[in-house]
């Protein structure tokens, strides 16, 4: 696939860097990625895969924009209070690049659809906001062999890893199970502010971007730890688990009760 | 001394503070140690014995799993990150 002479401009300031060129950003042109939940990192993931030219993005999201939402959800403004957040984020991630595809799929992803509804991507960037959608996600992408990026933010902290299916560790293989209910505080019940989404966001869509690029990416067998309280990054190791029950040799479905999800507005 | 790193769902037994100074021989001994001055501190980390399956332990960013557990010696300037899963977004 060429790029035409616009997207040569448009693209100019990342086809200068040193290892990325038209043939990168042909892959990026090519490559089809889904991005779960059109939330606080859903804003910067869809944003930053728009900019850097990802073909095609589909967005899930079942929610509406609320007005709890304006502190960090950036693609939207008081006027789309109640409309679709998918929809309101595919029109405006078009009009910021014409020359991609953004798809709005307004469903609720859960574990029985999850697996059907994350197939033949490229790529899934996960910006849900609850154990039950989290883990189903990975399970999917386990099973599918999809490159996962994930990310999570409570308060003042955020949580980035990329997952390659097979040969890194899945979510799951670092968190076997879910929390009980009440364990771990959800946005709503805890808080957080736009910049923490703003910076995991853009974390995973970076990792991405790379990997769809070809190029090396640093989050494989690490989760990154950003604690801005006293602003430090630290990267901890993980490792599969034979044993794992999504990415290990035998698959066991494992559902997370949705009794514990509390939905982050 | 090591230090200990928490994470905020857990900020709540060391008065809001992301790192506190700890003591101990081992990993268990360490989290006992904290809990006799922060109650409720170890049963939210440990079950029957092991580290519960939604926490991670890490010592010097090293999986305590891949080492030896709650048996995992510390030693002096040692840095122990507790994890449990997050899920916000």
């Amino acid at each position: 696939m060429t790029l035409s002479l616009d997207e040569i401009k448009r693209y100019s300031r990342q086809l200068v860097l040193p290892d990325f060129g038209s043939r990168q950003q042909a892959r990026l042109k090519n490559a089809k990625v889904m991005v779960t939940g059109a939330g606080g990192l859903g804003c910067p993931i869809s944003v930053y895969l728009t900019l850097s030219g990802v073909g095609r993005i589909d967005i899930v999201d079942m929610d509406e924009v609320d007005l709890t939402n304006l502190n960090r959800q950036f693609l939207y403004g008081p006027d789309d209070v109640g409309k679709p957040k998918v929809k309101i984020a595919a029109r405006r991630l078009t009009e910021i690049n014409p020359e991609i595809e953004v798809n709005p799929i307004v469903e609720k992803i859960t574990y029985d659809n999850a697996f059907d509804l994350i197939k033949g991507y490229d790529a899934v960037v996960d910006g849900t906001d609850n154990f039950p959608v989290r883990y189903a996600v990975n399970d999917a992408c386990a099973v599918n062999r999809t490159p996962l990026f994930h990310g999570a933010v409570l308060m003042y902290e955020g949580r980035a890893m990329s997952i390659i299916p097979k040969e890194t560790a899945c979510f799951r293989c670092v968190f076997p199970d879910a929390p009980p209910a009440g364990m771990v505080p959800t946005c709503r019940e805890a808080g957080v502010v736009g910049s923490m989404t703003g910076i995991i966001g853009s974390i995973q869509a970076l990792e991405a971007v790379r990997y769809l690029a070809g190029l090396d990416i640093g989050l494989k067998d690490r989760i990154l730890i950003l604690n801005t309280d006293t602003m430090t990054f630290d990267k901890v190791n993980v490792k599969r688990r034979e044993d794992c029950s999504a990415c290990g040799d035998v698959f066991i479905k494992k559902p997370v009760d949705e009794v514990c999800e509390v939905r982050s507005q | 001394m090591a230090t200990m790193r928490l994470s905020t769902p857990l900020r709540k037994y060391s008065g809001g503070k992301p790192e506190v100074t700890v003591e101990g021989e081992t990993l268990l001994e360490v989290l006992e140690k904290f809990d006799s001055k922060h109650p409720g501190f170890a049963e939210k980390i440990i079950e029957n014995g092991e580290i519960k399956r939604f926490v991670n332990v890490f010592v010097n960013n090293i999986d305590v799993r891949t080492k030896d557990g709650l048996n995992t010696k510390i030693e002096e300037n040692d840095t122990i990150s507790i994890l449990p899963a997050v899920s916000g977004g």
